[in-house]
């Protein structure tokens, strides 16, 4: 029997990263551009600093007792249209810096994205003025269906000309530069010829985006493939780096071989700690999110989870990454 | 080297078919076999969606039982997947596959439960739109009736069902069992309202007068031409109703 994943339902002042202009005179222009669309007055920043990923069953406990935390990350799709849910991310957003997650925009597909889809995240996030805005490399949607799952990519340089040209139409309609985010995968194309790493590296340079790093997606993906974790952080560029993500996975055993799945069902596993604590001293204090989606519990575990990643950004040694925070 | 187009149409394909040998040729060689990666992906699309559908029909679970609506849900996937990347917007045809679904021939009101279900899901999901405020109308009241057309929220959905899919839709989540024995299923067609207001979201019936004459203004008919689709002397009464119960947000003169 396979596990189920859970269904993947969702800014930051402009830093140059310093290697752009190495990837050809486009970089530098693009940069410059975006970096003329950040900074909307009512947008708050994202701290660097533990925060969490809000779901439905904490969102009314949240608006109405405010409880302590830094800031919150809602699933952008979630967010569409009308109603009781919007009204109360709204009174959420009066008091928390906002982070919008997409999981549906589907920048990995050769057929471009759905112009529908993008102007509702641009509707969502005019009407929220989140702090971060981020998507994933994956693709959902091919031929007009949408998938509901983020799908992987071969990693060609076809499918990294494309998502760059799928990124630029989504930074271009949002008129700021977003983060997107690597996946957890559980297969690898025959035709995969970059790294994952060096894929979000070029892909930060050519488009300005920058990256979320999600330390249990890099965990779970090297285990199921045999990567190197830690050459993997090794190889993502420090100041490209908008946010951390962390979550749990679980190990299942598939035709005799065993396989981590990102469920975020559970807490952090220690080896993922270990990681975050590499990722921290190569990246410097970035934003930090606790992510949990299946058999969500208590809303104080979170704040558990999220005391313990602000433990390790106390920790981080002096000099890491100086100036990238 | 396939196109990432090629790759990605294969891809698909195997979840939508659950046929991975095309798919899997696609695949490197690793310790979990091609076949059994694509699953993972596959379940995880399946289940997804059905969940999505789960959220949006409550009163078609309960009433069908988890494991019946399960069945019938992926069996909807396979035959119509979601097309919006907001799966808010997934099972507008739901209702429609289930009454045709061969299981469900003998119950032919759950199609109408299901009916009840999308509407209350389009309605808690709508834009929002501020109601016309009641006293607003006396300057609507001045435009000729063949020249005056009235927005309707965007939450409203007006429905013509054969049974009492309503009456059903409401027991089943209240667990109301003696509205469920007194149910009598014959004497339709009835004519349901279902929309947003302050309140939050509301389920009501009309007349069939006042069906026809809600139908001609929601679709854009001037007031004179709705008020002749079926006139009768309780429409100033229903319009009063709909106005105080926020189902119009505006008027314009044509």
């Amino acid at each position: 029997m396979l596990s189920v994943r859970p269904a993947p339902h969702t800014p930051q002042a402009a830093r140059l990263p310093a290697y752009a202009d190495s990837f050809g005179g486009r970089a530098a222009s693009q940069l410059v551009r975006r970096s003329l669309g950040e900074g909307g007055a009512e947008r708050s920043p994202v701290p660097a600093q533990a925060g969490i990923g809000l779901r439905f069953p904490h969102q009314r406990l949240v608006a109405e007792q405010r409880p302590a935390a830094p800031w919150f990350e809602v699933h952008t799709e979630n967010y569409f249209g009308g109603g009781t849910r919007l009204a109360s991310i709204e009174r959420i957003r009066e008091h928390y810096p906002l982070s919008l997650h997409g999981t549906a925009l589907s920048l990995g597909s050769a057929g471009g994205i759905d112009a529908a889809h993008l102007k509702r995240v641009a509707e969502c996030a005019a009407r929220l003025q989140p702090g971060l805005i981020s998507e994933h490399l994956s693709f959902s949607r091919v031929d007009g269906i949408y998938y509901a799952d983020l799908l992987p990519l071969p990693l060609t340089e076809e499918a990294l000309t494309i998502v760059c040209r799928n990124v630029d139409t989504m930074q271009d309609a949002l008129k700021r530069r977003v983060l997107i985010e690597n996946p957890s995968t559980y297969l690898q194309f025959r035709h995969s010829a970059i790294p994952e790493w060096e894929f979000l590296a070029a892909l930060a340079a050519r488009t300005g985006c920058g990256i979320l790093c999600d330390v249990n997606n890099i965990y779970v993906s090297a285990c199921n493939h045999g990567w190197d974790a830690l050459a993997y952080v090794s190889g993502l560029p420090p100041d490209a780096i908008g946010e951390i993500h962390l979550a749990g996975h679980a190990e299942c055993m598939i035709g005799g071989v065993k396989v981590l799945i990102d469920n975020h069902g559970s807490r952090v596993a220690e080896p993922v700690w270990d990681l975050f604590d590499a990722a921290l001293r190569r990246f410097g204090p970035k934003p930090v999110l606790i992510e949990w989606d299946t058999d969500i519990p208590e809303f104080s575990v979170l704040q558990e989870e999220a005391a313990r990643a602000e433990l390790g950004l106390c920790r981080i040694p002096a000099g890491a990454n100086a100036g990238a925070a | 080297m396939p196109a990432l187009l090629d790759i990605e149409r294969g891809f698909a394909a195997a979840l939508r078919t659950g046929d991975c040998t095309m798919a899997a040729e696609l695949i490197a060689p690793a310790g979990v076999s091609a076949g059994d990666a694509i699953t993972i992906y596959r379940n995880t699309f399946v289940s997804g969606a059905v969940k999505a559908l789960k959220l949006s029909h409550p009163a078609v679970e309960r009433l069908t039982g988890a494991e019946f609506f399960d069945s019938a849900a992926s069996a909807f996937v396979a035959a119509s997947p979601p097309s919006s990347g907001c799966l808010d917007d997934y099972g507008a045809e739901f209702a429609g596959f289930l009454r045709l679904y061969e299981p469900l021939l003998d119950l032919p009101y759950v199609a109408g439960v299901a009916r009840v279900d999308w509407a209350v899901n389009l309605a808690l999901h709508a834009d929002d739109a501020k109601p016309l405020d009641p006293g607003e109308f006396d300057v609507a009241a001045r435009i000729p009736p063949e020249r005056l057309v009235l927005v309707p929220h965007p939450s409203l959905s007006l429905l013509r069902l054969y049974y009492p899919g309503d009456v059903i839709w409401r027991a089943v989540l209240e667990r109301d069992e003696s509205a469920l024995a007194a149910l009598e299923l014959r004497g339709g067609p009835f004519f349901v309202l279902v929309w947003r207001n302050a309140d939050g979201v509301q389920v009501g019936r009309v007349s069939e007068a006042g069906f026809a004459f809600l139908s001609a203004l929601c679709a854009g008919r001037t007031f004179g031409e709705s008020f002749d689709a079926a006139p009768s002397p309780e429409l100033p009464v229903l319009l009063a109703e709909c106005l105080a119960a926020g189902r119009f947000t505006d008027f314009r003169e044509i």
